[in-house]
C-alpha cells in the first residue's frame, strides 16, 4: 500500500490496471469515472497521452471516510501497456494492494495477453510482490466485437487457474465496475486481515465496498 | 543485469496542499485578486495553518474550499470592506485559477517526478549492463588474443605425453621381449659352457692318450707301419690339432661366457623385474647402458670411463639407463672421425651427476634450446623421429634430476645429468 498512518487514521491503496495495449485499460477508468457517484472520488487524471496511447499512466483517486472516524483513500491506477514502458510498468506496480489484468479478448489478441501476463508476472517478482497473495482478477475486455474468444473458452483456459474473471465491455460499460468491485472486495479483506481495518478502526466492510463502489442513480 | 534492483519511489505518493502550491505563482493570483476589488485573499490548509495571504483581512468575506483528488485539502478566503463589491465573482475566479494551478502542479509531479526516477533507474540499469558487456568483451578478446598460445600450448602438452607413452610401451615390449629371450638363450647357452668344459677336459685326455700310444708303440711297430704312421700323422696336422684345440675351447668358452653376460645385462637393463623406485648403484646401470649398446660401439670409437664412487640413490633405474642410453646412442650417431665419448660420474655437493661428453661438432646455439623438444631432430626423414632426447629429459626429471647441455668452445657437446643424492622423495 502507498500510506498506512495509524495515528492520523488513514490507508492509501493502490490499485493497478495491467495488461497488454490497446486492452482498453484507460477506458475502464474513464467508464469508472463515469459510472461511480461524484461524491467520494476525485477527477480522472490522464497523464500525457501521445495518439490516445498511454505513456504515463492514468489516475482515478477515490476515498471512503468511515463513521469511526478513519480515511482510506483508493488510488486507481494503469499502467501503460507498450512494450517499450516496461520501467514505468515497473514503477506503478511498485506497492500495488490489488491487480485488475485486462484482457483483450479478440481471437489475434491471445499472444499478446500472455506475453503481457508473463511481463506482470515478471514485473510483479521485481517489485517483491507475491502472484500468489496479491489480490488479482482478470477482465476480458471487448466483448462487445464481433471476432471474440467464447466465454467457455477463457473460462475453460482460465478456470483452472482459480482467478476471478470478469467479462466486460469498457466501451459500453458492463462489466467494469464488477470488476472494480470484485477487486476492492478482495483488496479490503486482504489488507483487513494484515491490519485489522474493523477490528482495530472500526472499519466495516459492507460499508465501505457499498461507499466506494457506488454507482450513479 | 540486476533484476532485483528494488524500485525505491513510489507513484502515488500522498501529496499535502503545501506540496503542491507554488507560492509565488499563488501570491500573484492573491495579488490579482486584489487588484481586482477585494481587500485581502489568504490561503490556509485543512489544519489552519496559512499557507499565502495578500492585502489585508476584511469583515466581509467568502469562503471557498480547495480540493485534492476530490478530498477538501485548504480553504481559499477572500475578504471585502461590504459584501456588495462582487467580492463573489472574484473569489469564483480565483478558486477556480488556484484549483488550475494546484492540478498542474500535481500533473507535473506526477509525470515529471516519475519520468526523472525512471529514467534514472533505466540509466542504471543502462550502465550495469553495459559495464557487464565491456567486462565479457574484455574476456572475449583475451581468449581471441591467448586461444592460438593456448592451443600451441596443448598440443605440444599432447604431443609429448603421447610420445612419452609410445616410448614407455616401447620399452616394456623391449623389457619383455628382453626377459623372454634372455630365459631362452640362458639355458642352451649354460649347457653350451657346461658341455665345453668337458669337451676340453676330453681332448685334454684324448690327447694323452695319443701321446702316450705314439710314445710307447713307436719303438716296437714294424718300421713299414711306423712310416705310414708318421706321414698319416704330419698329413692330419696332429701336432698343430693337438696345439690348438686348447684355444679353440678357451676362446669358444670366451664367447659363450660373453653370451650369458649381455644376456645377463640386457635382463638387468630392461629392470622387468623391478617397478619403481629403489636404491640404485649409478654406475652399473652405466655400465650396463654401454654392454647393452657394444654392437654399437665399432672399434673406431673409443669409450672413456671416470667413474666416481657414488652412493646409492632411490630412484627408477629403467628410467635413468633409458636416459643413459638416449644421450650415448645420440653421441653414437655423430659421423665424426675418431668419436670419443667420455663418461664421468661423480658427487658435487649434495648431487650426483653424470657427465656424458662427445668430441662431435656441438650443436649451433640457435637450436641448443630446441634439442630437447618432441619430434625435433636434425637427421634426414627416416633416419629419427626426435624423440630421443625429449624421451631422456622426461626420465631423468622423473627420477628428481635435470639435463643440461653445453657446448664448449674446444668442441663437442656435453650433457649433464643431476640427480639429488636423496633420490626421489616419498
Amino acid at each position: 500500500m502507498i500510506e498506512f498512518d495509524e495515528q492520523a487514521k488513514k490507508l492509501v491503496i493502490k490499485l493497478v490496471y495491467y495488461g497488454p495495449a490497446l486492452s482498453g485499460k484507460t477506458t475502464n477508468l474513464l467508464t469508472l469515472h463515469d459510472q461511480l457517484c461524484n461524491e467520494g472520488r476525485g477527477d480522472l487524471m490522464v497523464l500525457d497521452t501521445v495518439d490516445d496511447r498511454t505513456i504515463f499512466f492514468d489516475l482515478l483517486p477515490l476515498f471512503y471516510h468511515s463513521p469511526s472516524g478513519f480515511r482510506i483513500k483508493l488510488k486507481v491506477f494503469t499502467v501503460p501497456g507498450q512494450v517499450r514502458h516496461d520501467a514505468t510498468r515497473k514503477a506503478v506496480l511498485q506497492r500495488a494492494d490489488g491487480v485488475v489484468f485486462v484482457a483483450d479478448s479478440q481471437k489475434g489478441e491471445m499472444g499478446n495477453n500472455a506475453e503481457s501476463f508473463a511481463n506482470l508476472e515478471k514485473n510483479l517478482a521485481i517489485v517483491g510482490l507475491d502472484i500468489e497473495r496479491l489480490p488479482l482478477v482478470i477482465q476480458f475486455n471487448k466483448r462487445d466485437l464481433p471476432d471474440v474468444i467464447s466465454e467457455t473458452e477463457v473460462r475453460n483456459t482460465w478456470g483452472k487457474t482459480g482467478l476471478h474473471l470478469v467479462m466486460a465491455s469498457a466501451l459500453k460499460g458492463s462489466g467494469i465496475v464488477e470488476t472494480y468491485s470484485s477487486i476492492v472486495a478482495m483488496v479490503f479483506d486482504s489488507l483487513d486481515a494484515r491490519l485489522g481495518l474493523n477490528e482495530r478502526f472500526g472499519v466495516e466492510r459492507a460499508d465501505f465496498l457499498n461507499s466506494i463502489t457506488k454507482v450513479m442513480a | 543485469m540486476n533484476m532485483d534492483r528494488k524500485l525505491d519511489f513510489i507513484i502515488g505518493e500522498e501529496k499535502s496542499l503545501a506540496d503542491l502550491l507554488n507560492l509565488p505563482e499563488a501570491l500573484k493570483l492573491l495579488d490579482g485578486a486584489v487588484s481586482a476589488g477585494a481587500s485581502g485573499a489568504e490561503i490556509t490548509d485543512y489544519n489552519g495553518l496559512v499557507l499565502a495571504v495578500s492585502g489585508f483581512d476584511a469583515p466581509a468575506s467568502v469562503v471557498r474550499t480547495i480540493y485534492l483528488e476530490g478530498e477538501p485539502v485548504g480553504i481559499l478566503k477572500v475578504s471585502a470592506t461590504d459584501s456588495d463589491s462582487g467580492v463573489d465573482g472574484v473569489a469564483d475566479m480565483l478558486h477556480s485559477a488556484l484549483n488550475t494551478l494546484i492540478n498542474s502542479s500535481m500533473k507535473r509531479m506526477l509525470t515529471s517526478e516519475a519520468h526523472t526516477k525512471i529514467v534514472n533507474s533505466s540509466y542504471q540499469e543502462l550502465l550495469e549492463a553495459n559495464g557487464m558487456l565491456a567486462e565479457s568483451e574484455r574476456r572475449y578478446r583475451e581468449l581471441a588474443a591467448t586461444l592460438e598460445i593456448k592451443v600451441e600450448k596443448r598440443t605440444e602438452e599432447l604431443n609429448r605425453a603421447y610420445a612419452t607413452l609410445l616410448q614407455k610401451e616401447k620399452l616394456a615390449a623391449i623389457g619383455g621381449l628382453a626377459a623372454g629371450m634372455a630365459h631362452e638363450i640362458n639355458n642352451p647357452v649354460g649347457f653350451v659352457i657346461s658341455n665345453l668344459n668337458t669337451l676340453s677336459r676330453y681332448a685334454e685326455k684324448l690327447g694323452e692318450m695319443l701321446k702316450f700310444y705314439r710314445v710307447k708303440c713307436e719303438p716296437v711297430m714294424p718300421v713299414d707301419f711306423a712310416l705310414e704312421a708318421g706321414a698319416q700323422w704330419d698329413r692330419l696336422k696332429i701336432d698343430y690339432v693337438l696345439s690348438d684345440i686348447d684355444g679353440l675351447m678357451k676362446e669358444s668358452l670366451d664367447g659363450a661366457e660373453r653370451i650369458q653376460k649381455l644376456v645377463a645385462d640386457m635382463r638387468g637393463f630392461s629392470h622387468v623385474d623391478e617397478v619403481g623406485a629403489v636404491l640404485t648403484d649409478i654406475n652399473i646401470e652405466l655400465e650396463q647402458t654401454l654392454s647393452v649398446l657394444k654392437h654399437e660401439t665399432g672399434d673406431d670409437v673409443q669409450i672413456e670411463c671416470k667413474l666416481g664412487s657414488l652412493p646409492r640413490v632411490n630412484l627408477n633405474p629403467a628410467l635413468l639407463s633409458l636416459a643413459f642410453l638416449q644421450i650415448i646412442q645420440n653421441a653414437l650417431q655423430l659421423e665424426t672421425p675418431d668419436l670419443k665419448i667420455s663418461l664421468k660420474t661423480g658427487l658435487q655437493g649434495d648431487d650426483v651427476f653424470i657427465r656424458i661428453a662427445d668430441n662431435g661438432p656441438g650443436i649451433p646455439p640457435e637450436i641448443r634450446d630446441r634439442i630437447f623438444e618432441p619430434f625435433f631432430t636434425t637427421k634426414d626423414v627416416g633416419h629419427g623421429i626426435g624423440m630421443g632426447l625429449t624421451v631422456a629429459q622426461q626420465a631423468v626429471q622423473a627420477c628428481g634430476g635435470t639435463v643440461v647441455i653445453n657446448c664448449p668452445e674446444e668442441g663437442g657437446t656435453v650433457f649433464t645429468i643431476t640427480i639429488p643424492a636423496e633420490g626421489i622423495q616419498q
